[in-house]
């Protein structure tokens, strides 16, 4: 990476590709994670590399796994401005409700597709992020402490709040299936 | 009822989530292409502080004639020069005081918001650790810190000077220079936080002196001393100013400013 990046920060912008490529994946995931909606996450990881190269030139490369790290914390924050954009918006639907209220393809598709994704209702968008970078990417508490900014301790804390949830979601949901299942 | 166990489920299952497949590599670059070749001037509204303050600006390439329009990034920081015949510098007054006379006949003015501090002083009341000169061929004459009398102090209009910093006069045979030094915060915002923005503009009057990670220098000249600039870039990424004003040749203004910020 650190040849891409030098490459890139020296006008070879075609470099900057196999950046993106390297990591899309991952970061797309974590978008996904966060928003739980295809296009908007494509729309999110977008924007993500977009930010990157702009900002490259201020980025210190000392490790592939930096790189990662910096790219999460920039998709961290942007994810954070969308969902703070999405809560105020949902806030304001119902003056703007089309009578046959319904759902879009792509809403369709996500609900089909992300049955997992219910399992995250009711999480803040904090939380979302350390179960991200800990389920998805398998990261260690003292990484993901370094990503979103704050202590070791206070992850571990609150990733204990969130399986506690997790378990607390999981019920709802079998229990609403369950009483689905008695209405017929 | 083994709840560890549900949350490993639940976490397995999590981890099987279908995540759709994407590829956005194509799109970013459009963008980053599009970027590249159509960048929109974007005027910085600049505060007073900036207004007072010379920006440094960082050219990668060799010096720019004054038509040239050069556009480059430092840190996370977009600098543009375009031939606009305007300096966001102080401007030279036409009664040719040197920028040290004028500050100094400012700071007696505004004696009621600005004082002066002993260099000791200083040293404790500033925010950052103060770049000291090393020894060199130009004498150390005096040192001192200006500071607001009320810390919240605002300024009231874009006119207005801002006075704060740190001073250094040093004198090298016949000639004076005043080196100024400053905390640049949103410098340093913009160095620290990859997703903030910051773009400057600025007059073709100035010329490329140096550029690395850590410095951006830019010079000068003027009908009655020459500037030089420098932006030096800390190693806990803060970002302090050097303005340097004197009738001193650019090489001298130059080894001056090194012997601020080499080790």
């Amino acid at each position: 990476m650190r040849r891409h990046i030098d490459q890139v920060l020296n006008g070879n912008l075609d470099e900057f590709e196999m950046i993106v490529r390297h990591f899309e994946r991952k970061i797309f995931s974590f978008c996904y994670f966060m928003l739980a909606n295809r296009q908007e996450a494509e729309d999110a990881a977008q924007e993500v590399f977009f930010k990157a190269y702009r900002n490259l030139a201020s980025y210190r490369h000392e490790s592939d796994e930096l790189l990662l790290a910096w790219l999460y914390k920039i998709a961290s924050n942007h994810c954070r401005t969308l969902l703070k954009r999405k809560n105020k918006w949902l806030l304001l639907m119902p003056l703007f409700r089309n009578e046959g209220n319904e759902k879009s393809a792509e809403q369709t598709f996500s609900d089909k597709a992300d049955v997992q994704l219910q399992l995250l209702e009711g999480l803040t968008a904090a939380e979302k992020e350390i179960l991200a970078l800990r389920v998805l990417e398998d990261r260690p508490f003292q990484e993901i402490s370094a990503i979103l900014g704050i202590s070791s301790a206070t992850v571990r804390k609150r990733f204990e709040r969130i399986k506690g949830k997790l378990i607390r979601n999981r019920n709802q949901l079998e229990g609403t299936r369950y009483g689905q299942q008695f209405e017929y | 009822m083994d709840s560890n166990l549900n949350i490993d489920q639940l976490i397995h299952q999590m981890k099987e989530t279908k995540i759709p497949e994407v590829e956005i590599s194509g799109k970013v670059m459009q963008e980053v292409l599009s970027f590249q070749g159509n960048q929109k001037r974007q005027w910085f509204r600049m505060s007073p502080i900036w207004a007072a303050i010379c920006a440094v600006l960082v050219i990668s390439t060799a010096s720019v004639s004054a038509a040239a329009l050069l556009k480059t990034n430092w840190n996370g920081i977009q600098i543009n020069i375009s031939d606009r015949g305007e300096s966001i510098l102080i401007p030279a007054d036409k009664d040719e005081l040197s920028f040290k006379d004028k500050f100094e006949t400012y700071l007696a003015e505004s004696s009621t918001i600005w004082e002066k501090i002993s260099a000791d002083e200083a040293s404790v009341q500033f925010p950052f650790p103060l770049l000291r000169p090393q020894d060199s061929k130009f004498t150390l004459v005096q040192s001192f810190g200006v500071i607001p009398k009320d810390p919240d102090y605002r300024m009231k209009t874009i006119d207005e000077w801002y006075l704060g910093g740190f001073f250094d006069i040093f004198r090298w045979k016949q000639s004076e220079v005043m080196v100024k030094q400053d905390l640049d915060g949103h410098m340093a915002d913009t160095v620290k936080d990859p997703s903030k923005t910051l773009e400057l503009n600025f007059g073709a009057s100035w010329e490329y002196v140096e550029v690395t990670d850590d410095i951006l220098a830019m010079f000068s000249a003027g009908d009655i001393e020459n500037r030089l600039l420098v932006s030096y870039k800390t190693a806990d990424h803060n970002v302090i100013t050097l303005e340097l004003w004197g009738d001193m040749a650019k090489d001298d203004l130059i080894a001056l400013a090194k012997t601020y910020v080499k080790n």
